[in-house]
């Protein structure tokens, strides 16, 4: 329990961190632009000044409030599981929420301002620049997606392991969920590197080898930090992997170390992003041949908006390895509402089914045949499938890892594994007895209920039925 | 070679595009031989589809300013020589610029100078 809080609490502050460390790039004048608006000299003015160090002072207030609730989030994780993840996923989705929120309400106080003074900053934001020779050598930057095979070759290393084999044939569910989760990691990977490659090539300056120098050092730099990423997760993959097919549980020090890693592969994108942003400024900072251009109208709204430009993606002014669709087209909209609409779903289904675990008991029916009618795990026995039956006092003292289902100090619902026995059905509540225990030709089944009498009265029924036939 | 184009212009960006690479000859920044991006380079630097630089290109290819490569892409044309057609179009086009000049009240001297500038940028 312990190291479950802990782990929490590690993924807690690392999203407030890397929240904190993205939208306080955007207070930071920087590449003439301070929250998201271009300026030269005005940025000097008392009336921006005022504005950047308003946003400074709420920011840093919204970020001390997300560190302390880091913590005071798990605090009822020891109550009911439902309730403390319905608090968990508010508390998560409302830090970003806010944050973006606030980012939003100071870059148009700010844009505003701009308008209002009539202040114009470099080149217009309908003038696109082209340097041929950085467009005709920008494939050549990032490194090929032939780098990518070794992480593929390292995540399939257990294929060549026959009980890694026979592990997917026996338990194709558990293998399918773990392989479908590799898979996306990787193709997430690899679009990730595929939208950076493809990304347009920014024209710095009016010489064509400074050009060339910053654009290299950010692709390359990216591309090789996509590719050491991608194995080193394949590695945290293989410890996940060798547990389950060793131990065909995984214990929560291989989570610990998965996440470990998975938090090293973040600070190494944060290094990234600050070491190619260093050398860029390197660069160009005795270039007198600077391009300065302000396209703050197509990001008036924080968000990119751009009828003349053809692309669904394009890179995120302030943040070097993001990417943001193009607002003004069509399909971007349906992306981004269907992300939005379909996470929403799909977070208050998974609070529903929590919920349910909580607060709702299974019904047990003895009739043409055994039933239980739960709608996160519903299960129907036939009683000449039935071997045996009995009542226990408690769940035997034994490694269940779970398959699918929940497990808490409260009860342990839903599908689970023991080594060498088999698949086991749980409906158990902790702490009530007796415990029914069904015995079937490939799996065992375990229920009861925090009512008085009803697993002694469905285990003399079913006695009952079992005897009948 | 650096160019802009201005995508609010009425002027389609094809032809401003074809124009650009024209200048960028005539100017001396791309030399004979000098590679260009490839459609899909070109096409998503400036945010446009395939088809806009596509057309542009197969204009400068059809007028001998570029030549296209199956395998190596576009590149610069050798340098070419003012054969009596292309004179022959070019003394339209300097025939419409002269009477625009006059009908805007441009003297003669002035309209050399703007000429001379042309010519030796």
């Amino acid at each position: 329990m312990i190291g479950v809080i802990i782990i929490l609490i590690a993924t807690n502050i690392m999203v407030v961190g890397c929240v904190h460390y993205a939208f306080w790039q955007y207070g930071k004048y920087q590449n003439n632009r301070v929250l998201g608006v271009t300026l030269k000299e005005q940025y000097q003015e008392p009336e921006v000044q005022k504005i950047v160090s308003e946003y400074k002072r709420v920011f840093k207030r919204l970020m001390i409030a997300g560190y302390i609730t880091s913590f005071l989030v798990m605090v009822p994780f020891d109550w009911y599981v439902s309730i403390w993840l319905i608090m968990y996923l508010v508390w998560m989705f409302g830090i970003i929420a806010l944050v973006q929120w606030l980012y939003v309400k100071y870059h148009k106080k700010l844009y505003a301002l701009k308008k209002q003074k009539g202040w114009v900053c470099g080149k217009t934001v309908n003038e696109i620049t082209i340097d041929t020779r950085l467009s005709a050598i920008k494939n050549k930057m990032p490194l090929s997606v032939w780098c990518f095979v070794p992480s593929i070759l390292i995540v399939a290393l257990p294929l060549a392991n026959s009980n890694f084999r026979a592990y997917l044939i026996g338990d194709w569910e558990t293998a399918l969920l773990l392989i479908g989760c590799v898979v996306l990691v990787k193709a997430a990977y690899i679009l990730i590197y595929y939208l950076y490659s493809k990304r347009k090539s920014v024209v710095y300056s009016q010489n064509s080898e400074i050009n060339i120098a910053c654009n290299r050092i950010s692709k390359r730099g990216f591309s090789l930090f996509f590719m050491a990423a991608s194995t080193v997760d394949s590695i945290s993959w293989l410890v996940l992997f060798w547990e389950q097919i060793e131990l065909e549980y995984i214990s929560m020090v291989s989570i610990g170390i998965f996440v470990v890693i998975q938090m090293g592969i973040v600070a190494g994108m944060i290094y990234t992003i600050y070491y190619i942003k260093k050398k860029r400024n390197q660069i160009l900072r005795d270039d007198k041949t600077c391009y300065m251009v302000d396209e703050d109208e197509y990001w008036a709204s924080g968000f990119y908006c751009n009828p003349n430009d053809n692309r669904l993606f394009v890179a995120e002014r302030d943040n070097g390895l993001n990417v943001t669709f193009n607002m003004a087209k069509k399909s971007a909209k349906v992306i981004s509402w269907g992300t939005i609409i379909g996470t929403l779903a799909l977070l208050v289904w998974i609070s529903v089914e929590c919920l349910q675990f909580d607060f709702v008991e299974p019904t047990y029916v003895v009739g043409e045949n055994f039933q239980v009618q739960y709608s996160p795990y519903p299960l129907t026995v036939e009683y000449d499938e039935i071997e045996s039956v009995e009542l226990v006092e408690e769940l035997p003292d034994v490694k269940m890892s779970k398959d699918n289902g929940a497990a808490t100090d409260q009860y342990s619902i839903g599908k689970f594994r023991v080594r060498n026995q088999g698949r086991y059905h749980l409906y158990v509540y902790h702490g009530y007895s007796p415990i029914v225990k069904i015995k079937t030709r490939d799996a065992m089944i375990y229920f009861n209920s925090k009512m008085e009498g009803v697993a002694e009265e469905c285990y003399q029924e079913i006695l009952g039925k079992m005897e009948a036939e | 070679m650096i160019f802009s184009l201005n995508m609010s212009s009425e002027t389609p960006i094809y032809v401003q595009l074809r124009n650009q690479i024209v200048l960028g000859i005539g100017n001396g920044e791309l030399l004979p031989g000098e590679p260009l991006p490839t459609v899909r380079q070109m096409a998503e630097d400036i945010g446009v589809n395939n088809m806009t630089v596509n057309k542009a290109y197969q204009i400068l290819k059809t007028e001998g300013y570029i030549v296209i490569d199956r395998r190596h892409g576009a590149k610069v044309a050798e340098k070419q020589k003012s054969d009596k057609e292309f004179k022959t179009a070019l003394k339209d086009k300097m025939e419409l610029a002269a009477a625009e000049a006059k009908a805007h009240g441009m003297d003669f001297q002035e309209y050399m100078k703007f000429c001379e500038e042309a010519y030796g940028k």
